[in-house]
């Protein structure tokens, strides 16, 4: 199924002081496509996603969501970071707020939702994650795994347009990975568009339409997931994968 | 430097939005500054009995010679008197800042003060003692070399201090602030003795046996020019009102005085320590120590609140981002600037300068006449102000960055992602500083007493000079002070584990709070 572009990344690099982290980067991501970024740590993935909804400004190049460029003086941001959620690490929920306000107060901030409808919306996108019984706990009283679902259904809830997933299962322990991808697998199934940072090579295979892989700051390799995994061009990637799987 | 003061004023406005500014301009009233702890002079009591008169802003009253010359003086002006109770050191400036018309306090006119201020004729001429212990080495001195090796203080600020060099061989003691002070240290033995005037020496063998004043000869005694022996009212330079004065003070004969004296010495409050100390400072205080407790309170709370309001709004401004366009950055740097000014000078300066700068100085500067209760809950709310802002700061610093990250990938701007994440976050991380504030400012009210702010520190001031139980006075109100900041620190840790919730999330006892969504 190939259809419009939904983001498309031209020539973007980003700096750090003297540090290239990014290099003429370009890549297009299209409607519904689940595309995921695998690496080694430090080849620029992470900047990379966090410089699509500009958690981290980029040096030079361009950025274009839906054909217009995100990095327009007068472009909407507010507007657009709540069409491209984010899922983090380290999950990040607000810890003074309970498990349904954290989903409930960014849809009356920012989508301006009546409460009984963001209640609504967030009460059914829990019960999908399993943390319905949950509602009313605060994050210190969560486990790792159940952070990250509250964390993803927070970021479903503002019906978001593109999901980035910021290496979401690499702080939990190995026994709570496996509901966190479940959960990310039915999102797939959906027809999100998903772009995912992570190092389970099995789920990446598994899940994705199309593969990139990164090493120092520039797209190495990108393709279908069986070219990749099964038939990589280049020699660092074989490399990369050679470790990775025998680890796994 | 002016932004500074015109920012300074804009808070000050803020902060004084709640309290009502009270303008004393009656006209009729005649208000005279003493300490009203310097009998015969000069003291308080509880009642307006023997034709006391009321003191400003209390529910005391003073009298005592001062008080009978000011009210033959008002009579005179066609005025009512009202006394102003102001520690020794204030007078002056209350004075010149037109807190008070006139100084009638026993204050003799030396040429140092003629400097600032302007004297009527004498009221009382008093000769000049050395009080000593009864049982005493110098007990039985009759001239001044008799002093030889005695450690002799006198009164701050006073021509007794310097009359000490006319006592040979004695050791000149570091200056106290007030008598009854100089009564205990005596009475304790720190001191020798200390240099007073006759009158004050009477009181003082009549307040406590174990004193003694001694009784010079003329030719024996200190040698005095006649601008120190004597009292007279102090004036602001150039007062209408001098002529009226004088002719209204030289209508009281000699004669008169020395019967007004004794009468004085007669009536003022005596010190009866029979029975429980405690039941008798309790019922003879207990109101007075009731009310200074209950202003503690308002003005340490009152204070805490409204620099809590103030060091958040700081706190938060000091904590922006630096906005896109160029106008409002600048402005915002101009503003954090003067932000940090204000945080430095009112950390950097004690409270208590600060008081009496902001009192007195904006009266004499600007002739701005405030309450001193209002003065007293700026200057708190201020101070404290500045301290919050640093704690919210760093609180609002200490949230995870991940907090703020999460909250701008939702779309939140920076004023929602402040509401609604972040400043619940700060406030309960600074808490237990808060309440470090709230307890500090319970004990650091103290020092407005430089106002005369009727606060627990400046009663017992008071019950300490009239009752002469420095110890028992003081052993009470830290008690009192003990029990204030106790409970302070108990409520709000309560708080805070009402904030903070149980570790543990019980899913059986909260499934039954979920919400089931109305279909429709």
């Amino acid at each position: 199924m190939q259809t419009e572009s939904i983001i498309e990344i031209k020539n973007l690099q980003k700096k750090f002081g003297d540090h290239e982290v990014l290099r003429d980067i370009n890549l297009d991501v299209h409607r519904g496509e689940v595309v995921s970024i695998i690496g080694r740590s430090g080849s620029g993935k992470s900047t990379l996603l966090r410089s699509i909804n500009l958690l981290e400004t980029p040096t030079s190049g361009e950025i274009d969501f839906n054909g217009s460029n995100i990095l327009a003086r007068d472009f909407d941001l507010q507007h657009y970071r709540a069409k491209v959620g984010m899922v983090f690490q380290s999950f990040n929920l607000f810890n003074n707020l309970t498990v349904l306000d954290n989903i409930v107060v960014p849809q009356q901030t920012v989508l301006k939702r009546d409460t009984a409808t963001a209640k609504q919306h967030a009460t059914e996108i829990l019960e999908q994650m399993g943390m319905a019984p949950f509602v009313n706990a605060k994050p210190a009283q969560l486990s790792g795994g159940q952070k990250q679902r509250v964390a993803i259904a927070r970021a479903v809830a503002m019906d978001p347009d593109v999901l980035l997933f910021d290496e979401p299962t690499s702080a939990l322990d190995p026994e709570m990975v496996d509901d966190v991808l479940a959960a990310m697998s039915a999102l797939a199934h959906t027809g999100l568009t998903m772009i995912i940072v992570t190092h389970e090579m099995a789920f990446a295979r598994d899940i994705s339409d199309r593969v990139v892989f990164m090493d120092q700051g520039v797209i190495a390799e990108d393709g279908s997931p069986e070219q990749i995994f099964n038939h990589p061009q280049e020699a660092r990637t074989q490399e990369f994968l050679k470790r990775y799987l025998n680890r796994a | 430097m002016r932004k500074f003061w015109v920012m300074i004023g804009a808070l000050l406005i803020a902060a004084g939005l709640f309290v009502p500014t009270t303008v004393q301009a009656a006209d009729d009233t005649f208000k005279v500054g003493m300490e009203a702890g310097y009998a015969p002079y000069n003291w308080t009591q509880s009642t307006d009995a023997n034709g006391a008169v009321p003191i400003q802003g209390s529910s005391e009253f003073a009298n005592g010679y001062d008080v009978q010359i000011s009210k033959k003086i008002a009579k005179a002006l066609g005025k009512k008197v009202v006394v102003v109770k102001t520690d020794w050191d204030g007078l002056p400036p209350a004075l010149t800042s037109g807190k008070i018309d006139a100084i009638i306090a026993g204050m003799s006119p030396t040429p140092e003060r003629r400097e600032t201020i302007d004297f009527s004729d004498p009221y009382y001429t008093a000769n000049l003692t050395v009080v000593v212990k009864r049982d005493g080495k110098f007990a039985n001195a009759t001239k001044l070399t008799d002093f030889k090796g005695a450690k002799i203080t006198a009164q701050l600020n006073t021509y007794h201090y310097d009359m000490i060099k006319q006592l040979p061989g004695a050791i000149k003691e570091p200056a106290m602030n007030s008598f009854p002070a100089m009564r205990v240290a005596l009475d304790s033995g720190t001191i020798n003795g200390y240099v007073s005037e006759v009158p004050e020496g009477i009181t003082a063998e009549a307040a406590n046996p174990n004193l003694k004043y001694i009784r010079f000869s003329k030719a024996n005694g200190f040698k005095t020019s006649p601008d120190e022996n004597v009292s007279s009212v102090g004036l602001r330079k150039n007062d209408p009102d001098k002529a009226k004065i004088n002719a209204a003070l030289a209508t009281i004969s000699e004669s008169q005085r020395a019967k007004l004296m004794k009468q004085a010495v007669a009536e003022q409050p005596s010190t009866s320590s029979d029975g429980n100390w405690f039941m008798t400072i309790m019922k003879q205080y207990g109101p007075m120590l009731l009310r200074g407790t209950g202003m503690t309170l308002l003005i340490s709370l009152i204070g805490t609140i409204v620099g809590f309001i103030i060091g958040l709004l700081v706190g938060i401004v000091r904590t922006m981002p630096k906005p896109k366009r160029a106008g409002r950055r600048g402005l915002l740097a101009v503003g954090q600037w003067l932000l940090s000014v204000y945080i430095e000078v009112f950390r950097g300066t004690p409270m208590i300068v600060q008081a009496a700068v902001f009192y007195y100085g904006a009266a004499q500067a600007f002739h701005l006449n405030m309450d001193r209760t209002v003065a007293a809950l700026l200057i708190v709310s201020i101070n404290t102000g500045a301290y919050i802002s640093e704690i919210i700061r760093g609180g609002i610093t200490s949230v995870d960055s991940g907090q703020f990250e999460a909250a701008s990938a939702l779309g939140m701007t920076h004023w929602q992602t402040m509401i609604k994440v972040i400043l619940p976050q700060a406030v309960r991380n600074s808490l237990p500083a808060v309440t470090n504030e709230f307890i500090v400012n319970i004990k650091d009210t103290s020092v407005l007493s430089v106002i005369s702010v009727s606060e627990l520190f400046f009663s017992a001031e008071t019950i300490a000079g009239q009752s002469f139980q420095f110890f028992h006075t003081y052993l009470i109100v830290s008690a009192i002070y003990l029990i204030l900041t106790f409970t302070i620190s108990r409520l709000f840790r309560i708080v805070e584990h009402r904030l903070d919730g149980p570790k543990d999330y019980n899913v059986m006892n909260n499934q039954m709070q979920v919400e089931t969504p109305k279909i429709g």
